[in-house]
């Protein structure tokens, strides 16, 4: 065993080097994509690889930070998943993103009392076989329909970025019942059958990553993610003994 | 003529056991369909397998994205000095001292002092609702904007002078009069301008904090407002996201 030492040391040290782990050229290229977006007073999404974490940012500053349960990177094995390389440190938001539902506001006619909401909904109980509830007043309206339109955004989507990299967000918790393996199955099969069949048409398939976070987590990033919002990847930083 | 050779031993075996019990028994499937069934199956198999072979293959392997290696970038390797340039030089692009933080969708506002959070409370923000006039058909969007923005100006009781839709959402003819859109009480005791109309300010209905029901202002508490309005000087960054 002895002898193999040396070369499964040399084995580890040169996957810990492939991985990414920010040299100074990736550091410094990092820094000045951040100065360049942090000036233009917009906001932007970090992802960094050594906090496990997507932050939201403007102006340098870190507004909401998304904790990651797990972060994966994909490279379609038609297109040689054997040493996947992250196609770029910075991309572009390419996806639109729809908007949520906004609630109309009708003032009162003549004969009628109160300011009502289109779309708020019913209030509380007054469904079938329930005792009429007391109505909503205006903002009452105004925070159901608001938490209503948020419950509605999809917890897993996908978002397209340039150059060519899909962003999967998968807000859901890591569940074994037979509903979430059934779910990711089918997830695996479409994400399966989309890239043979770009590879039949000669296109090229994106690099993948999946984000793993919160439900609450994915709506709420949903709900910031502005047309053409840069992303950056912050590896993580070098061990110490690797800078210089 | 030599299949027919092959298949007649067959059928006169398979028919014997019936001859001798003398009474009719279940007919054996014709070979043919047998074999069709038989052929069917291997094609179905092949089918799923060919399938799961393309879904598998089109598939993606994933590792964790930290493994994975970076790209090749353009440049020489930079020099302590230059790394130390670009720390800095995002240092600078970051608001120095005093700078508020919004959470227009979760309603939350936060105080900060060069980095260090001062307060975090509930506020109200934008409805985000549309409000269209029957009679003209104009139409207001009652969003707070995300984004940069810097407190222009700050006054102590302040006034508020009412716009149309203010009247067009209680259903109230515009006023003749330029004094019937003053309002003294709505605002509370202070009012931070952050220009184009939004403001951060008191508020009469304090239970509200916390939920969306503004019209794109921006309303605290009234201990709250008092300390933002004692810390946050005039110029100071406001981020709303």
């Amino acid at each position: 065993m002895r002898p193999l030492l040396p070369v499964v040391a040399t084995l580890a040290l040169g996957a810990l080097a492939g991985g990414a782990v920010a040299q100074p050229a990736a550091r410094s290229y990092y820094l000045q994509e951040e100065v360049r977006v942090a000036k233009s007073q917009k906001f932007y999404l970090v992802l960094d690889l050594g906090a496990q974490a997507l932050d939201l940012r403007l102006l340098g500053v870190t507004l909401r930070r998304f904790p990651l349960q797990a972060t994966l990177l994909g490279q379609s094995r038609l297109q040689g998943a054997g040493n996947p390389v992250w196609p770029g440190l910075s991309f572009t938001l390419e996806s639109e993103v729809e908007e949520p539902d906004r609630p109309v506001i009708h003032p009162p006619q003549a004969g009628q009392e109160t300011t009502t909401v289109v779309g708020a909904g019913d209030a509380p109980g007054s469904g079938d076989g329930a005792a009429p509830a007391k109505p909503l007043s205006l903002a009452e309206s105004l925070t159901a329909f608001r938490e209503r339109t948020f419950a509605g955004i999809p917890p897993v989507y996908r978002l397209h970025f340039q150059p060519d990299l899909d962003l999967v967000i998968r807000g859901e918790p890591v569940a074994t019942d037979w509903q979430s393996r059934l779910r990711r199955l089918r997830f695996r099969f479409d994400e399966g059958w989309s890239g043979f069949r770009h590879w039949l048409a000669r296109e090229p398939v994106a690099t993948r990553v999946t984000l793993f976070m919160t439900p609450d987590d994915a709506k709420r990033l949903y709900l910031v993610l502005d047309p053409a919002i840069p992303l950056l990847i912050a590896a993580a930083a070098a061990p110490q003994a690797a800078t210089r | 003529m030599e299949q027919d050779a092959e298949l007649t031993p067959v059928t006169a075996t398979a028919a014997a056991p019936d001859a001798t019990a003398g009474e009719p028994g279940p007919l054996p499937l014709p070979r043919r369909w047998t074999r069709i069934a038989l052929c069917a199956g291997l094609g179905l198999v092949l089918l799923g397998s060919l399938l799961g072979l393309a879904v598998w293959l089109g598939g993606y392997a994933y590792q964790p994205a930290s493994a994975a290696a970076l790209p090749e970038l353009p440049g020489t390797e930079p020099t302590p000095k230059a790394l130390a340039g670009l720390e800095k030089a995002l240092t600078q692009v970051r608001p120095k001292g005093v700078y508020l933080t919004v959470d227009v969708v979760e309603n939350r506002l936060s105080l900060w002092r060069n980095g260090t959070q001062l307060l975090a409370t509930v506020c109200s923000a934008g409805t985000g609702a549309i409000l269209r006039d029957p009679r003209t058909g104009k139409e207001w969007i009652f969003d707070t904007p995300r984004g940069v923005r810097r407190i222009r100006e700050k006054k102590k009781d302040p006034v508020w002078t009412k716009p149309d839709w203010a009247f067009v959402e209680e259903g109230a003819p515009l006023p003749k009069r330029w004094s019937e859109r003053i309002d003294r009480v709505t605002l509370g005791d202070y009012a931070l301008y952050l220009g184009d109309g939004y403001m951060i300010h008191g508020t009469l209905y304090q239970r509200y904090l916390g939920r969306p029901v503004t019209h794109g202002c921006i309303r605290l508490g009234d201990q709250d407002l008092e300390t933002v309005f004692r810390t946050a000087p005039v110029g100071a960054y406001v981020l709303l996201f």
